[in-house]
């Protein structure tokens, strides 16, 4: 047997997890063979090092934080709403960007606020003339303090000042009564899509701005932003928008 | 009774006369029913095992709280399928194993340890600066050491050497056969003595 063998049975040995038999061939050799008992020492060295570090005192404080978290995980998950969400966390991959699920996500959403800009649009054309917070003890919510601003270098696929605009894609609003004008800031009935942040922003009221100013609408999900461009009807009267943020 | 005067009692009635195993079977029905704290005595018993283990197998200490985190949780979801009157810590090393193993995979890119956490330990372990930098440099050149081993062989590794079970009882744990699993203990261990040899000699980067 040669010196390479021995080495296999060297590093056994060290560990006793030799056989009788095995150990004893061992003991013979190394008596004889200077290299394997040099090469026998290293073993044991780094057997000592690998045991002398590998168990090296672990902090209390990191036991006590994983103990912890882990109580933490289970009192959220028997709460009983938590373990619906998490069985639907758990079946339900996150969807890629992009993905067919984000799109029919993004599809839905788009749906939804081009029904409420149409309801928006409809309400404020059949609106009486006075608004409707000087005619009720509502009280005013400025338009500014409720803007979402968007900064102005935020890279947007769609810039208002480009001449070519894509189509509008918001259902077409009911056609202006004629003589009809908007009123002012009111209460807003979108509130019911708390679930979904929705961003719309609009140039500032006091910056003048030509009729056909489009609005900037910002749909933020999980995994996707839309920038929408809500074109107004050249037609109508400039009025100015409320903008809406939840 | 409450939860809570139920687990002072039994404390108190097997703190005399209770063994290991009867202390286990108490503290799996207890976790069964609900009682976190019966339940947090259990990670207790084990939590060195746990993280130990899974700070050999996985390099990083904060790898390695979040394996001992999955294991527990999954402990906890198996409650009701473990067998009474079976010591607990085999199935644990399985678990851990599994989790770090798939961990691993996830976050192989960091398997090196940081060198602040090195530092750490060895400004612990005394003042002297030159035994700190021995000090350092050694855990360094066994974290790397054991970076280098193939997964099973560092598993095989960590459970025979460090943790200090028999050949039998990791070829249980990891799946294997005895023969295996003794072919893969005596590679590790010539890859770690071939690794530190290099290192002390300089051969190695």
């Amino acid at each position: 047997m040669s010196c390479e063998m021995f080495e296999s049975l060297i590093a056994l040995h060290v560990e006793g997890d030799l056989t009788a038999a095995e150990a004893e061939e061992l003991a013979k050799h190394l008596r004889i063979c200077a290299a394997c008992r040099d090469f026998a020492e290293e073993m044991r060295a780094s057997q000592r090092a690998l045991k002398k570090h590998g168990r090296a005192a672990i902090e209390p404080a990191v036991l006590a934080g994983i103990r912890a978290g882990v109580l933490r995980k289970i009192a959220r998950r028997r709460r009983g709403w938590l373990p619906v969400m998490q069985g639907i966390a758990a079946a339900v991959p996150r969807p890629r960007r992009f993905s067919p699920r984000a799109l029919a996500l993004a599809a839905s959403l788009v749906l939804v606020l081009g029904a409420v800009v149409a309801l928006l649009r409809w309400g404020e054309i059949s609106r009486p003339e006075e608004p409707a917070w000087q005619s009720s003890e509502i009280e005013p919510v400025p338009p500014a303090a409720r803007v979402e601003p968007i900064p102005a270098q935020a890279p947007s696929p769609v810039l208002p000042s480009a001449p070519e605009r894509p189509p509008e894609p918001v259902p077409t609003s009911p056609p202006p009564a004629p003589g009809a004008e908007r009123p002012g800031p009111g209460p807003q009935p979108v509130e019911e899509l708390a679930a979904t942040r929705i961003a719309a922003q609009q140039v500032p009221p006091a910056a003048p701005r030509p009729a056909a100013e489009p609005m900037m609408i910002k749909l933020v999900s999980d995994d996707l932003v839309i920038y929408w461009l809500v074109e107004p009807d050249p037609t109508q009267e400039e009025t100015n928008h409320e903008v809406t943020t939840i | 009774m409450s939860t809570e005067t139920a687990t002072m009692v039994w404390t108190s009635r097997t703190g005399a006369h209770g063994s290991p195993s009867c202390e286990l079977d108490s503290l799996l029905a207890q976790a069964r029913r609900g009682d976190p704290r019966a339940f947090d005595r259990l990670m207790q018993r084990h939590e060195r095992q746990v993280y130990g283990t899974a700070r050999r197998l996985l390099g990083r200490s904060e790898d390695a709280q979040d394996a001992a985190q999955e294991v527990f949780l999954r402990l906890y979801r198996f409650l009701d399928r473990i067998e009474p009157r079976r010591p607990l810590a085999p199935w644990l090393y399985r678990v851990t194993v599994n989790v770090c193993r798939d961990l691993g995979r996830r976050r192989r890119l960091r398997r090196t340890v940081p060198l602040e956490e090195a530092e750490l330990e060895a400004v612990a372990a005394g003042s002297d600066p030159a035994a700190r930098a021995a000090l350092r440099e050694e855990k360094r050149i066994v974290e790397e050491a054991l970076a280098s081993l193939s997964d099973k062989e560092r598993a095989a590794l960590v459970l025979r050497d460090v943790e200090g079970l028999p050949t039998e009882e990791v070829a249980e744990i990891v799946g294997s056969s005895p023969p295996t699993v003794r072919s893969q203990i005596c590679r590790a261990r010539l890859k770690i003595r071939q690794f530190r040899q290099r290192r002390l000699k300089g051969t190695l980067p």
